[in-house]
């Protein structure tokens, strides 16, 4: 494009100095510009020209001139371009107030203003906005000496001032955070040995509210014994093959109060390029209630503790008198039972026929009687004979017992016409005799419970594995045991029994249909723990019971 | 018929364990002259004061008051005068580790006493027809125990 040599002025100046010169002036009223005065001429060159945002209000009705630096500043759908050539009051009517007074002390004569981070919201981006402003009008004076312009340079510092406000909030919220959790903050600068705290930490350490101390003046208010660890840990942190982490718990006693406060301190270092520790900063937390609290809890549990263990004693000693009471008794028993039935085969011998026949079966029942009572005080006695007598075990095949017990229950066997099945058994660390008895009284219990037109079948089978795959949660994990299974094909019993009947004299059925005291199943629990075993009952009605015994392996 | 006079003393606190040794021995086919005492503090008397008519068989209780039967065999056994005494233990317990230190302390046979009157019978008489046999010489420890 060609200009007249008078317009040579308007030229550059980027799409602001192409709608400058573009416009229609004819109708503002400083005229086109090829009668503007050589003072608007040379300011305009500067203003379009210029890296800077500018703004210039000339004349008497302030009429507007920009830049392209200045133009991002009014947004889109806003002002631009519209307030080019336009009156100050017209172009800026929201914020008249505020720039009238500033122009007119310019205008008066008096000094450039000066402005920083001031808020001036303007019509922007179809809405009001607030934005902030550093900013400069100057006076400009025409070719008379007179005042007549004002210029405007400015940036806009929005972002900078709510980048500001935004870390002013955050560093409220965290001291608000720091004060609500009563945390006390150090900031430690390792390569000055300089220290700075809040006032919080300070009073705990009863340091002065200096800025910043020494920081052998807080270790010297570290309790004694926690001295040591606390400078260890320092020193660690501060190491660069330690990534900064400090985490540790210790006591301060105030100097000169000697109060003590239980913290917990949490920090980090901070490296430079060298990985040299320049800044190591953190909280503590006061936890001395905490402290007090859990050695409260531990004292109480502790006292618990031991009470429950007296009271263990208690008891074990009374099962212990009880156990003896029990053997005692049922052996003292026996003398009085002993004479009855001495005396009942004396008169048997010599007196019988002197008896009526009613006389004869009522004697028959006393005798019946009197040897029911001795089977049971026989049983008692055993039972009571698990637990007193010493226990000495012996790693033994358990074979060995099976056939043992096999010899002494031949006639039953061959009475009944049972089969006894029993593979390969394993070695096990019994007391051989409480086994012999346990097995003794299973397979005998076996053969008491067969069923009248079926073949008792016995069938006993061993494994050896941990804990755990077993199918019971009384075993101990990663411990082996030797699980032996003992299962019959008798009368079985419902399976809500199936704990009951190991319970002393628990019987399921009436005397007279099947015999027994009830004391031979407790007796193979007895032995079973003896062992350190568990025992359990599988069983259902007439589909047979399987007891399962599971001892720790060899 | 056994024409041997055996002199017998049971040392037993039960009266009726008394009679019926008593009882025992009228009907055994053997001649005996019985005694009892009470506790092993009168047995230990009678052995000392009737020397040197000792009884043949001494029969012992272990539960007695004041001296108890193994007191009484250990006194026995260590008496150069009276060791040869064949002394059966007479009791109801049936205890292993009493039996095995009776048994090392010198007693000859152990019996524990039945419920039925026949056995009693029988169990005496085999202790004393096996004393009277083998004299004073202690039986093997497999046969210390008599049962019937």
């Amino acid at each position: 494009m060609v200009f007249s040599p008078n317009l040579e002025f308007l030229s550059g100046g980027g799409e602001m100095g192409k709608l400058t010169r573009e416009k229609d002036w004819s109708t503002t009223s400083i005229g086109v510009p090829e009668n503007w005065p050589q003072s608007l001429r040379t300011t305009l060159s500067i203003i379009l020209n210029a890296r800077f945002p500018m703004f210039l209000w000339w004349g008497p009705e302030l009429i507007c001139f920009y830049n392209d630096s200045y133009r991002p500043s009014l947004g889109q759908q806003g002002k631009h371009p519209s307030i080019l050539g336009m009156a100050a009051k017209d172009a800026w009517p929201e914020i008249w107030d505020i720039i009238k007074p500033l122009i007119d002390q310019v205008l008066a004569g008096e000094e450039a203003t000066w402005s920083e981070d001031q808020l001036i919201p303007i019509f922007r981006n179809g809405k009001m906005e607030d934005v902030y402003w550093t900013f400069s009008y100057s006076p400009v004076k025409d070719e008379a000496g007179q005042i007549s312009a004002v210029l405007v340079t400015c940036t806009e510092t929005t972002d900078k001032v709510v980048n500001f406000r935004q870390m002013k909030e955050s560093s409220e919220q965290l001291s608000f955070a720091i004060d609500a959790a009563e945390l006390g903050t150090f900031d430690y600068n390792p390569l000055t040995n300089k220290f700075s705290a809040n006032k919080r930490l300070k009073e705990w350490f009863g340091l002065s509210a200096d800025a910043e101390i020494d920081l052998s003046n807080a270790i010297n208010a570290i309790a004694e014994k926690d001295r040591k660890k606390v400078t260890e840990a320092i020193q660690h942190a501060i190491l660069f093959s330690s990534a900064g982490k400090y985490d540790i718990q210790y006591t301060i006693v105030h100097p000169v109060s000697k109060k003590e406060t239980v913290v917990h301190a949490k920090g980090r270092a901070w490296f430079n390029e060298e990985n040299i520790a320049y800044r190591f900063n953190g909280t503590l937390q006061d936890i001395t209630e905490q402290k007090k609290f859990e050695h409260e809890l531990e004292k109480q549990v502790n006292e618990r503790t031991s009470e429950l263990a007296e009271n263990n004693i208690e008891l074990e000693k009374i099962n212990k008198e009880l156990q003896s009471f029990a053997y005692i008794s049922s052996h003292d028993l026996q003398e009085p039972l002993r004479k009855i039935q001495t005396f009942a085969t004396q008169i048997l011998e010599k007196e019988h026929a002197n008896l009526s026949d009613n006389g004869k079966i009522k004697f028959q029942r006393m005798q019946t009687a009197a040897k029911r009572m001795q089977t049971l005080i026989d049983d008692l006695l055993a039972y009571s004979r698990t637990s007193t007598e010493e226990r000495k075990f012996e790693i033994t095949n358990l074979n060995t017992i099976i056939q043992e017990v096999k010899e002494d229950l031949k006639e039953d066997l061959q009475q009944k016409n049972a089969v006894m099945e029993s593979d390969d058994m394993c070695e096990v660390r019994i007391i051989p005799f409480q086994f012999r008895q346990l097995m003794y009284n299973l397979i005998i219990n076996s053969l008491k419970f067969s069923k009248e037109k079926q073949q008792p079948h016995i069938k006993i089978k061993t494994e050896t594995d941990r804990g755990e795959k077993f199918n019971n949660d009384k075993l101990s994990y990663g411990t082996k045991y030797c699980h032996i299974s003992i299962s019959d094909n008798g009368i079985g019993f419902e399976p809500q029994y199936s704990e009951k009947i190991f319970d002393v004299f628990q019987r399921l059925h009436g005397k007279s249909q099947y015999s027994g005291t009830g004391i031979g199943l407790a007796i193979v629990k007895k032995i079973v723990e003896n062992h350190n075993g568990v025992i359990t009952a599988t069983a259902n009605l007439d589909e047979g019971a399987t007891f399962d015994i599971y001892i720790p392996a060899v | 018929m056994n024409e041997r006079v055996y002199n017998i003393i049971l040392a037993d606190d039960d009266i009726d364990d008394c009679s019926f040794f008593k009882e025992v021995l009228e009907e055994l086919p053997i001649t005996s002259i019985f005694k009892t005492v009470q506790d092993g503090v009168e047995l230990m008397r009678l052995l000392s004061s009737n020397f040197p008519n000792l009884p043949d068989i001494i029969f012992l209780d272990l539960n007695m008051p004041r001296k108890n039967g193994l007191e009484c065999l250990t006194e026995i056994k260590k008496d150069e005068k009276l060791k040869h005494l064949p002394v059966v233990i007479f009791s109801t317990s049936l205890d292993i580790q009493v039996m095995n230190l009776l048994y090392s302390n010198g007693a000859h046979y152990y019996i524990r006493k039945p419920g039925e009157f026949a056995k009693l019978r029988a169990v005496i008489y085999e202790a004393i027809i096996a004393i009277s046999q083998k004299t004073s010489l202690q039986p093997a420890k497999e046969k210390f125990i008599l049962q019937s």
